[in-house]
């Protein structure tokens, strides 16, 4: 609270300062409308394209976007597992499993597939979260056929070719080894493991080490028991219609069997309600990396917008609470920014900066400081309308792009949030108020987040005095030490 | 205003004299683009553009899908301009641009864009330098009012100069150690564009930057950030006849600036290979560069170097990485293609190998490839591969009102002869494979070839 008038009074100050610039300036001939900002016109109307739905025999779901402005299609097709649902033993299978996919079938060796996607300036990409395994596709519009025809018997007879397997095995081991030089990677996944100790998401956090224990036999069942049609959604977005789609899907897909797939119910993690601060030992390491984060509800919880609106005052953007306080008033930052990561089953309150090392203690502090500001004191209502004024103005630019349209929708579809992620957007957002806000902000133990330190210890150490206990790890995340205010434990 | 600003306005003033001489050809131009392309085909799409009085050029693309615009302001200025010592003063300019002018404070422009949702960014390259940000559309009036602003009353301060070289330097010290490759592409770029003003780099040399003055800043923006020297594009929800009242309000008012000339056309490189070793004891692999010469941009020539840099290097299964990297696994990565700087353009590839063994297999088996285009035609399906990617590449150059925004400005500015997206596309698919073969005799030479080896 006092943070944001802080902040807020220093815009006024930087305005006026302006105005009396240009009140005093030189080129006392310039145009009077040049002094002050104009007026924005009225908020325009924002007409979305219908998602229009129709569900395949096999089950499989199909959603179509019409979009005719350009003469491209994105498809996107979107399996409902993923690295929460590989074994326990051998986590990574999900991501796996979905890059062989693109890697040919007993008849189409991987480089046939990628000589025919490029034969038809197709782009083709996989990826996998901790809930789906999504597969993009875009293409010029005149090649839906060939496109089609080139996907059905990667999803439907994948053979996972040993040679293939192995090949991108080593690729994912090198790119996991790449990731482990990148502080804040080492930081959010430290953070993670912490955050989902039991929970099936602590799968997702796989280190290079695990690759090499994943066999052909594991990737095949993990296929086998999720790669169903009743399992997945495919988005189209582009100028085709639902009835073209349908068809065409239908005559690639139809032999795609379903099969039941039962998923016992999983709790949510426990959250942390103490103060838990970690540090990861990463020698040579030059400044100080933070990552923060408190379990929330899931993607579909009604308190995510009004963490969303929080969070945006907190640290959405350079101008908000956490970067105006430690790096353009108090200079111990380079960045410090909050976002929130959702997910089906739980999501994540997150903040993360990059700290000059010698303001290390005291930046987690005043991290600390502001949640607890934010949370504990009602947002003004300005900040409120800056922020839901921003989310509102920002929805119709991450939708621009064809394949961003199409991976909207496969979400929405994906985590049955409906229309209030669509149609309904702007309203919905126009609902949150200041109450909503500190209701939600409460409803969580925002106040009592994790914290983890990327960094070289040895120079960090000095700058850490402030805190009871920090939990060493090194940089693969293993437990080495406690360092308490008396010594090593 | 302060002492910087008044300096800045009076030199402005003495050159503005110089630039009335040329204010009589500088008419209102109305060009309807729209009218020169095929309406039936997807991917044109209306634009108009026209001239301001005082010589900035408009762009205006119209499309109404979703409530937004983008906005994209280009000056006619790169690092191409610099002189020797001046180095880094285009990308300078570009941060400094961030920092406030007369009338918007220095955090102002991009705390408006972010509060409103929007997207904001600034690029600099060896000819252009761009601002773009998307913002709801009904923000397109501050849009202008901010970007005219900066435009002609930029706030320079010795502060606001420390600050920003401050941040370069940071930026040029990280560039080094985190790519360990940066000092040889430099020294390749010397080789491949031997004339000055093409072959430094964008965000200049440290020493360069150290020294560069008040008076060195302050007099660029002056010569090259003027209406005369630029364009504006507006890609989005705009209403047409409405659109063209702010444009004029916030930038016709700006007085137009002495006109800048034409940088002189240097020597072409000579076509005489040449092959140089350097040592790089930091760099974790051996490597080398491979490059030649080529036709300029805007001739046929090029652009059939450019359907042939798809079939050699662009995606996966290429002639070039699938040989390489697939087939006989010569290299741990290649990159490159065609590169351009406003009227020379070069062919170049770099690779990095396992040793020293290979750094030679590796581009003796580059050059292999490059001499099967010089001796046999590439067959159709090949052919139409590349074009469909190319196609594809193109189309998605205008996906979105920026992309759309930046691509036509760039089009307009660098490109001579761009009419259209359509009859540019055109161009490339009218390719034919006896033309290709033509081109590879004329500019893949082995005697012609340049070669940096970099040794550990």
């Amino acid at each position: 609270m006092k943070d944001s008038a802080r902040t807020r009074s220093l815009l006024l100050a930087l305005g006026i300062w302006a105005a009396l610039l240009a009140g005093a300036a030189p080129g006392a001939g310039q145009e009077r409308f040049r002094r002050s900002q104009p007026n924005p016109d009225p908020l325009p109307q924002l007409r979305l394209p219908a998602i229009e739905t129709h569900r395949l025999s096999n089950g499989l779901l199909l959603a179509v976007c019409k979009r005719d402005r350009l003469p491209l299609i994105s498809l996107q097709l979107i399996i409902l597992a993923g690295e929460a649902q590989s074994p326990d033993d051998v986590p990574g299978t999900a991501t796996l499993a979905a890059r062989l996919i693109q890697q040919g079938t007993d008849l189409i060796s991987a480089e046939e597939v990628k000589a025919r996607i490029e034969a038809i300036g197709g782009e083709f990409s996989t990826s996998t979260q901790l809930d789906d395994s999504l597969f993009t596709f875009n293409f010029l519009e005149d090649h839906l056929d060939k496109a089609l025809e080139i996907l059905a018997p990667l999803i439907l007879q994948p053979s996972f070719p040993r040679r293939e397997l192995d090949v991108v095995k080593r690729t994912m081991r090198y790119a996991l080894l790449e990731r482990d030089k990148d502080p804040e990677f080492l930081a959010k996944r430290q953070l993670l493991r912490l955050l989902f100790p039991k929970h099936p998401y602590r799968k997702g956090i796989f280190s290079d080490d695990v690759i090499k224990a994943i066999g052909r036999p594991h990737v095949q069942a993990f296929y086998d028991a999720n790669y169903r049609p009743n399992n997945a959604i495919m988005v189209l977005s582009g100028n085709l219609s639902l009835t073209t789609a349908t068809g065409k899907v239908s005559h690639y897909l139809n032999t795609w069997r379903p099969k039941d797939i039962v998923r016992p119910p999983v709790a949510p993690p426990e959250p942390n309600l103490k103060e838990r601060i970690c540090l990861i030992d990463n020698p040579q390491t030059r400044d100080a990396t933070l990552s923060i984060g408190t379990v929330i509800g899931p993607a579909s919880d009604a308190d995510t917008l009004p963490l969303e609106i929080l969070s945006q005052v907190l640290g959405g953007t350079p101008t908000s609470r956490l970067f105006m306080n430690l790096r353009e008033t108090k200079g111990y930052a380079f960045f410090a920014f909050s976002e929130l990561d959702l997910f089906k089953n739980c999501g994540l309150f997150l903040v993360r900066a990059r700290v000059r090392p010698e303001f290390c203690g005291i930046s987690i502090r005043e991290i600390l400081g502001e949640i607890a500001g934010i949370v504990e004191e009602q947002v003004p209502s300005y900040d409120i309308e800056q922020a839901k004024s921003r989310l509102i103005g920002n929805f119709p630019l991450r939708i621009e792009a064809f394949d961003q349209l199409a991976l909207r929708v496969a979400q929405i579809k994906a985590f049955n949030l409906g229309e209030e992620s669509w149609n309904r957007h702007y309203e919905v957002i126009m609902l949150v108020n200041a109450e909503t806000v500190t209701r939600a902000a409460q409803k969580y133990p925002l106040r009592t987040p994790v914290v983890v330190i990327a960094g070289d210890k040895n120079i960090l150490v000095d700058y850490l005095h402030d805190f009871e206990n920090i939990e060493v790890y090194n940089a693969k995340g293993v437990f080495q030490y406690n360092l308490t205010r008396g010594g090593k434990e | 205003m302060n002492e910087a600003l008044n300096t800045v306005t009076e030199k402005r003033t003495e050159r503005r004299f110089k630039g009335l001489r040329s204010l009589a050809c500088g008419c209102v131009l109305i060009v309807g683009f729209a009218s020169l392309l095929q309406p039936q085909a997807k991917t044109a799409f209306p634009v108009t553009t026209y001239n301001l009085r005082n010589g900035l050029q408009v762009i205006l693309a119209e499309d109404h899908s979703l409530p937004v615009v983008s906005v994209v302001v280009a000056y006619r200025v790169g690092s191409i301009r610099e002189k020797p010592g001046l180095t880094g003063l285009a990308y300078f300019l570009q941060k400094l641009m961030f920092q406030g002018s007369q009338n918007v404070g220095p955090l102002q422009h991009i705390s408006q864009i972010n509060r409103v949702g929007g997207d904001i960014n600034a690029t600099t390259s060896e000819e252009l330098t761009l601002f773009y940000q998307t913002v709801p559309s009904n923000q397109l009036p501050i849009i202008l009012w901010l970007e005219s602003d900066r435009m002609r009353y930029l706030d320079i301060r010795p502060a606001t100069i420390e600050r920003v070289r401050a941040s370069l330097i940071e930026e040029i010290v990280e560039r080094r150690a985190s790519e360990p490759y940066w000092d040889s592409n430099l020294l390749f770029d010397q080789v491949l564009f031997p004339n000055f003003p093409y072959g430094h780099p964008v965000i200049g040399f440290e020493e360069d930057v150290l020294a560069l003055t008040m008076e060195d800043i302050s007099d660029f923006y002056i010569d090259y950030y003027a209406p005369n020297n630029a364009a504006l594009c507006l890609s989005g929800d705009i209403q047409l006849p409405r659109a063209r009242e702010p444009i004029s309000r916030y930038f016709e008012t700006l007085p137009r600036d002495s006109d800048i000339p034409d940088l002189p056309p240097g020597p072409p490189r000579e076509r005489r290979g040449e092959t140089q070793t350097v040592r790089n004891y930091l760099a974790p692999s051996p490597a080398f560069h491979l490059g030649f010469p080529i036709a300029a941009p805007g001739t046929r020539d090029f652009t059939i170097l450019t359907v042939l840099d798809y079939i050699l290097m662009r995606g996966e299964t290429s002639r070039i990485p699938r040989r390489i990297l697939q087939k006989e696994r010569l290299a741990i990565e290649i990159n490159g293609g065609i590169e351009k700087r406003r009227d020379r353009a070069a062919f170049r590839i770099f690779a990095v190998n396992n040793n020293d063994l290979m750094v030679e297999r590796c581009r003796d088996a580059m050059l292999s490839e490059l001499g099967k285009v010089k001796t046999g035609f590439v067959g159709q399906d090949e052919l139409a591969k590349a074009k469909a990617m190319l196609r594809m590449d193109m189309v998605r150059r205008t996906a979105t009102s920026l992309e759309k925004a930046l691509f036509l400005c760039e089009s307009v500015l660098t490109q001579p002869g761009f009419s259209d997206f359509a009859s540019e596309l055109e161009k490339y698919l009218s390719v034919t494979p006896s033309e290709i073969v033509g081109v590879a005799n004329r500019y893949f030479k082995d005697t012609d070839a340049l070669v940096l080896n970099i040794q550990k």
